[in-house]
């Protein structure tokens, strides 16, 4: 295991960011962290990072705990949006520092990205649009080659073109080399191709981790008559329920039907759906089931 | 298949000072231009005593120009920075790479090392240029030539004076850095503790004076090298390890 969590909390004043979350991640796997805003993702990734520290419980990662840990720094690259470089270096000098510090950087891929991206050597860093320097850090991330990488929500302000060759550069270096990858995002669309595990946090807390397959089968949707679908749905767990017209709900619900009882719901006149990871992340990830549509719907 | 590195500590804070001393380049710039402006006010009139005496149709002006503004701008320009480097801009960009906070410390006093020895000879050889840059305004008669010349060994001792008390301006600046780090509050707090400080100090210079210029005189009488350089390296270390300590815990962004 490279990162193990045991009742890992943190608190920010009287903000609880992450609350007793247990998990652990394996290695040489991509795994998505994946949670609504607020969920406590980039809190979680800047501790395992030795940026924040921890209010109770235990992390590790690497078996150590990750402030003012060299190994962990050695071994692990944290980009994000806010990565803090020196002003006063140029582009093609902060990827010369990079070479200094990481034990396994890939200079000649830094430099074909750079080139494939054609960014200007001379240019600074905080000069660089949102998207030119999501890219630029994407590029920082990717060629340090470090045991443990982490993107906190690494696509911000790259064009639609970039994302898939973000997504692309990634996966491609990843089978040629294979590391612990950690990406938050929260759109989850975007990178469940790529990830083999997915842990998803609401409200500081971990909701599900499970591999990408089994999240596409974990739940499925319900359509039908009102009655009749509260008659089959009876005694499980509904992680949301729309309404459609007057008569007809829509629920999803875990997948824990058997072939038998699928027949019978068919057989019913109930509709039964497939429900999309994407989709089922912003159900289990929302407050108490409930949807946009509540807010307008008064009654 | 990845393996993990170990890495050391010495390794890694060899790396940040390499680091820190190509991305802070510009303080050396800095230096000199600061050091120029002492320079031109030096020059042009900052002369630091100005007597005439006449008797029997003899005239005699004595005018004593002096090194002491290099010195003070560089005292300036040092603090500035060695304030400075603590600060968010120049401390989390060590962190986007390799460090954790001991390293970081040790890295800063590396590069504020360099940065008081830069500052002590430049200081040294500016008071060279003064006698040179008067020598050819005013001819060889304006200077006394009994000290004109300066032996190798003064130099040295000049430079490595310098260079000791800039490093120790230097440390104290950085441990008052790393102290407004800790809480916002600190940046408000500080500085009215610091004018609080001087304005009690005047006031204490009159009733008790030791009590104002004991801290000073401690440094500046000791007149055994051995022991002055004691001094200054063993107050350094303790502000290191002050500052060291308290930013141990400190979290980023």
């Amino acid at each position: 295991m490279v990162v193990e969590c045991q009742g890992l909390s943190k608190h920010f004043g009287r903000t609880v960011a992450l609350n007793n979350l247990t998990f652990s991640i394996k290695k040489n796997a991509i795994t998505g962290l994946v949670g609504a805003n607020g969920a406590g993702k980039t809190t979680l990734l800047k501790i395992l990072a030795g940026y924040l520290r921890k209010t109770a419980g235990e992390v590790r990662v690497f078996g150590e705990r990750p402030f003012n840990s060299l190994k962990v720094a050695a071994n692990t690259i944290f980009i994000d949006d806010n990565l803090a470089l020196p002003a006063t270096l140029s582009i093609a000098e902060i990827l010369e520092a990079g070479r200094l510090f990481y034990p396994g950087w890939d200079h000649g891929l830094a430099r074909r990205l750079f080139d494939y991206f054609s960014f200007n050597p001379r240019q600074l860093h905080k000069n660089l649009s949102k998207g030119k320097r999501s890219t630029f850090n994407m590029i920082l991330g990717l060629s340090a080659r470090s045991v443990l990488t982490i993107f906190d929500e690494p696509t911000v302000g790259m064009d639609a073109a970039v994302r898939k060759d973000f997504y692309r550069a990634l996966l491609q270096d990843y089978l040629q080399h294979p590391r612990t990858i950690i990406i938050s995002s929260h759109l989850l669309k975007e990178i469940e191709d790529i990830l083999e595990e997915i842990l998803l946090l609401r409200e500081g807390q971990k909701r599900l981790q499970l591999s990408a397959s089994a999240l596409r089968e974990y739940a499925l949707g319900l359509r039908g008559e009102e009655a009749l679908v509260k008659r089959f749905i009876a005694g499980r767990e509904v992680y949301r329920r729309e309404h459609f017209g007057k008569n007809s709900l829509f629920v999803v619900l875990r997948n824990s039907f058997s072939a038998a009882e699928r027949h019978k719901a068919r057989a019913a006149g109930l509709e039964i759906m497939a429900v999309s990871a994407e989709d089922l992340c912003v159900y289990l990830t929302s407050k108490g089931g409930r949807g946009i549509d509540d807010v307008f719907n008064r009654n | 298949m990845m393996s993990l590195t170990e890495i050391s500590l010495g390794t890694v804070v060899k790396k940040q000072y390499i680091f820190k001393l190509r991305s802070y380049a510009n303080l050396y710039v800095s230096l000199v231009i600061t050091q120029l402006i002492a320079l031109l006010f030096t020059i042009g009139g900052m002369v630091i005593e100005n007597r005439g005496i006449g008797w029997n149709n003899i005239f005699l002006e004595v005018k004593f120009y002096s090194s002491l503004g290099i010195f003070i701008f560089t005292v300036f320009w040092i603090l500035i920075y060695s304030f400075i480097l603590p600060f968010p801009s120049y401390r989390y960009p060590d962190f986007s790479f390799v460090t954790n906070r001991v390293s970081s410390n040790m890295a800063n006093m590396g590069f504020l090392i360099t940065a008081a020895i830069a500052g002590g000879v430049t200081v040294t050889l500016g008071s060279l240029l003064v006698r040179n840059i008067i020598y050819y305004i005013g001819g060889n008669e304006g200077i006394l030539s009994s000290n004109f010349w300066v032996s190798g060994g003064d130099l040295f001792t000049s430079m490595a004076v310098g260079s000791l008390y800039l490093l120790l301006l230097g440390t104290i600046g950085y441990f008052l850095g790393i102290l407004v780090q800790l809480h916002r509050s600190l940046y408000l707090i500080l500085p009215a503790f610091i004018l609080g400080l001087l304005i009690y100090a005047i006031y204490a210079a009159r009733t008790n004076p030791g009590l104002v210029s004991q801290p000073i005189l401690f440094f500046v009488q000791e007149e055994a090298p051995v022991l002055f350089i004691l001094k200054i390296i063993g107050s350094v270390l303790l502000l290191w390890l002050g500052a060291t300590i308290l930013s141990n815990r400190v979290e980023l962004r």
